[in-house]
């Protein structure tokens, strides 16, 4: 069973230091973020076209996915449809074992996560070896992705130093980035040269072209993409985009979003496979039809996987990825946890956020998603229990001023033991870290009506002075 | 049911929200510039030569090369017939994985760049070259100065209205990586450097 987000942030970043990491390095990509956007005159129209996009993308999806099929098995792909997880994991198995496949290279994809591919297909003897740096870094620590770009945000150069001189030998107490990224690229290189298939995520894909658009810094998946001569390619039905002119918008918005870089390294435009190989495209719902019916949450199916939103959370800031115990943390990963998962953590995690709005100020296609998050909350399941019955408790209270202002004296009364002689409060962890203020001393009705005695005094002296105009 | 009617079938009874496609971006009118250019590729850690005249072109790409240290150049075939007399080694077209990533410096052709951002387009239609652009440890690629474009918009719009959807790879600058600690690191997996030189006379 999974932990709520305030006790499993204390697992992922146990110390001051790693809270303080983490938050330095996070806040250093938004910064970055706002400075290439800073750069972009026409920023305010380029998200306002790529939103409509989305939005008009979304409204019309099916007739999408029927074009890209279409188009994606005209220029030789074989596209595959996945109702959900175990279905997807099923066809990226089949495809491999059909064709006696023991070693994948796959780059980083978001959705090959959420389907759990790499456990189900090491279960069955199929070795997977995740190419980008920090997913592979996330792989040999056996643990999760815990940033949607940077996936080992988490983790500082020295743990990374002990970890490499563990699993590839890399001499103890190095911890040099630019000697461990030298020492992976020597020891991934030759895995790519034996790679029987390539797995990649998509970033977008085309539906007049039947085109996908992977876009990465490390050119990780094109050695994925251009070595094996088996391609397969995982997208979720929401990555489409009607036409190639659309891309640019896209682009344009996704790096400088992400990490402040005017675009990725590498993007590359793959129709069809390349001679001689095979290209296998997955498209997975896994839930998004779902979210596609729910109009107050649809808008969440725009998202591109940018990150911005994780960057600029003070929440997810100091919490750490692996917090939200879900594939895609932060803001984002908060929306789409009550649409994916039933289980009650992905229900409470929507108010893992202090509706500051940050989120949805910085989302490039304009997603509301501070909107979204205080409509999951009014619809969660254990608001119901506790939290209406206390709701209920205050208004019936608010109702009645004699009743407010007896509740008001007993809380005068009962302050000090809530402000100091209850830490680690069950009822309410705001107070764990925090005291309360001061006692005020008296009620403000009483204060009140005390300065507004004073106020008619000194308005009665100062017409008796008269104004001396 | 198959999951593919199941999920069309899922699509198709969401309620509807039609709103219409917003039609082409316009972009700000502004004119590319070789310089500008070299900014967004210096920004991504690549690196300019030129413009130079096309009488130079060789001896630039001799120096460039030179200037990444010893070891195997080779050039895109659909190059060598430009550059004249010379000991070009053309890319073995039929060559193994194993014999690319053997390659330090690839020369091969852009054929659309993008001022705002340094990206250059390269079409990948042989294998091999798709190969050799990531296995090479330095990357040189030659770009008309007059297929340069200011946005993105601009460039694709140029790129496609010539090429195949086909396969193609826009570069802007080294393969990097900053999963350490977002320590800037260049040669993750792809080539450790590129250079773009300009070829043609538009003023910087």
């Amino acid at each position: 069973m999974s932990l709520p987000l305030d006790r499993a942030a204390r697992v992922a970043l146990p110390t001051t230091e790693s809270v303080q990491h983490h938050e330095t390095a996070v806040a250093d990509l938004r910064r970055r973020r706002d400075d290439a956007l800073a750069r972009v005159p026409d920023l305010q129209a380029l998200r306002e076209h790529a939103a409509a996009i989305k939005g008009h993308t979304l409204g019309d999806l099916g007739t999408y996915l029927e074009r890209f099929e279409e188009q994606a098995r005209a220029a030789g792909a074989v596209v595959h449809w996945a109702d959900d997880a175990p279905a997807h994991n099923r066809i990226v198995h089949d495809l491999l074992a059909e064709r006696g496949v023991h070693r994948v290279a796959k780059s980083k994809s978001m959705l090959t996560e959420e389907c759990g591919l790499n456990p189900y297909l090491e279960a069955r003897g199929i070795e997977v070896v995740d190419t980008d740096l920090g997913e592979r870094i996330v792989q040999l620590e056996g643990e999760a992705p815990s940033h949607i770009v940077i996936p080992a945000i988490h983790r500082r150069r020295q743990e990374i130093g002990a970890l490499f001189h563990r699993t590839v030998g890399s001499p103890e107490g190095e911890h040099d980035p630019v000697v461990l990224t030298e020492i992976a690229r020597q020891d991934l290189r030759r895995r790519f040269l034996s790679a029987e298939a390539g797995i990649t995520g998509v970033n977008f894909a085309i539906a007049e072209t039947g085109s996908l658009v992977v876009c990465t810094n490390e050119g990780n998946a094109d050695l994925g993409m251009h070595l094996p001569s088996i391609h397969i390619a995982c997208m979720g039905i929401e990555k489409l985009l009607p036409r190639l002119e659309d891309l640019p918008a896209f682009l344009r918005l996704l790096a400088r979003s992400a990490t402040g870089q005017a675009i990725t390294a590498y993007t590359t435009v793959v129709t069809g496979p390349r001679p001689g190989g095979e290209l296998h495209i997955v498209l997975v719902d896994n839930g998004r039809s779902r979210l596609l019916a729910d109009p107050e949450q649809r808008g969440a199916l725009a998202c591109i996987r940018c990150g911005a939103c994780l960057n600029t959370c003070p929440v997810y800031r100091r919490t750490g990825g692996h917090a939200y115990n879900q594939t895609v943390p932060g803001p984002i990963g908060a929306v789409l946890a009550p649409a994916f998962r039933s289980d009650r953590e992905a229900s409470t995690l929507p108010f893992a956020s202090t509706l500051c709005g940050s989120c949805s100020a910085v989302c490039p296609v304009g997603i509301d998603l501070h909107g979204q998050l205080l409509a999951w909350r009014a619809r969660a399941p254990f608001g119901g229990g506790r939290i209406r019955w206390v709701a209920r408790l205050g208004a019936e209270v608010l109702a009645r001023p004699r009743l407010y202002r007896l509740v008001g004296g007993l809380a005068r009364l009962a302050w000090p033991l809530l402000s100091r002689r209850w830490p680690g409060n069950p009822a309410n962890a705001w107070l764990e870290g925090r005291e309360l203020p001061p006692h005020p001393g008296a009620s403000f009705r009483s204060r009140f009506r005390l300065w507004s005695q004073g106020s008619r005094s000194r308005e009665g002296s100062r017409s008796r002075g008269g104004s001396g105009e | 049911m198959s999951d593919r009617a199941r999920i069309l079938d899922s699509i198709r009874r969401a309620p509807a929200a039609r709103l219409a496609h917003p039609g082409s971006y316009e972009s700000p009118a502004v004119s590319p510039s070789w310089a500008a250019f070299a900014a967004g590729l210096r920004a991504a850690g690549g690196e300019s030569h030129g413009p130079i005249a096309r009488a130079v072109l060789s001896e630039t790409i001799a120096s460039v090369c030179r200037s990444r240290g010893d070891g195997p150049v080779r050039i895109d075939p659909a190059l060598v017939s430009e550059l004249g007399p010379g000991e070009w080694v053309p890319l073995d077209l039929e060559a193994a994985p194993e014999a690319l990533a053997d390659i330090h410096v690839l020369v091969s052709r852009g054929c659309v760049g993008v001022a705002e951002n340094g990206a250059v387009a390269v079409p990948i239609v042989e294998p091999a070259l798709a190969r050799a652009l990531f296995l090479c440890q330095h990357l040189v690629l030659v770009l008309e100065v007059e297929r340069l474009e200011a946005d993105l918009h601009g460039g694709f719009a140029r790129f496609w209205s010539t090429e195949p959807a086909g396969r193609t790879v826009w570069i802007s600058g080294p393969s990097k990586t900053a999963d350490i600690e977002q320590t800037l690191v260049l040669g993750a997996h792809g080539p450790r450097t590129l250079a773009v030189i300009g070829v043609g006379d538009r003023d910087a």
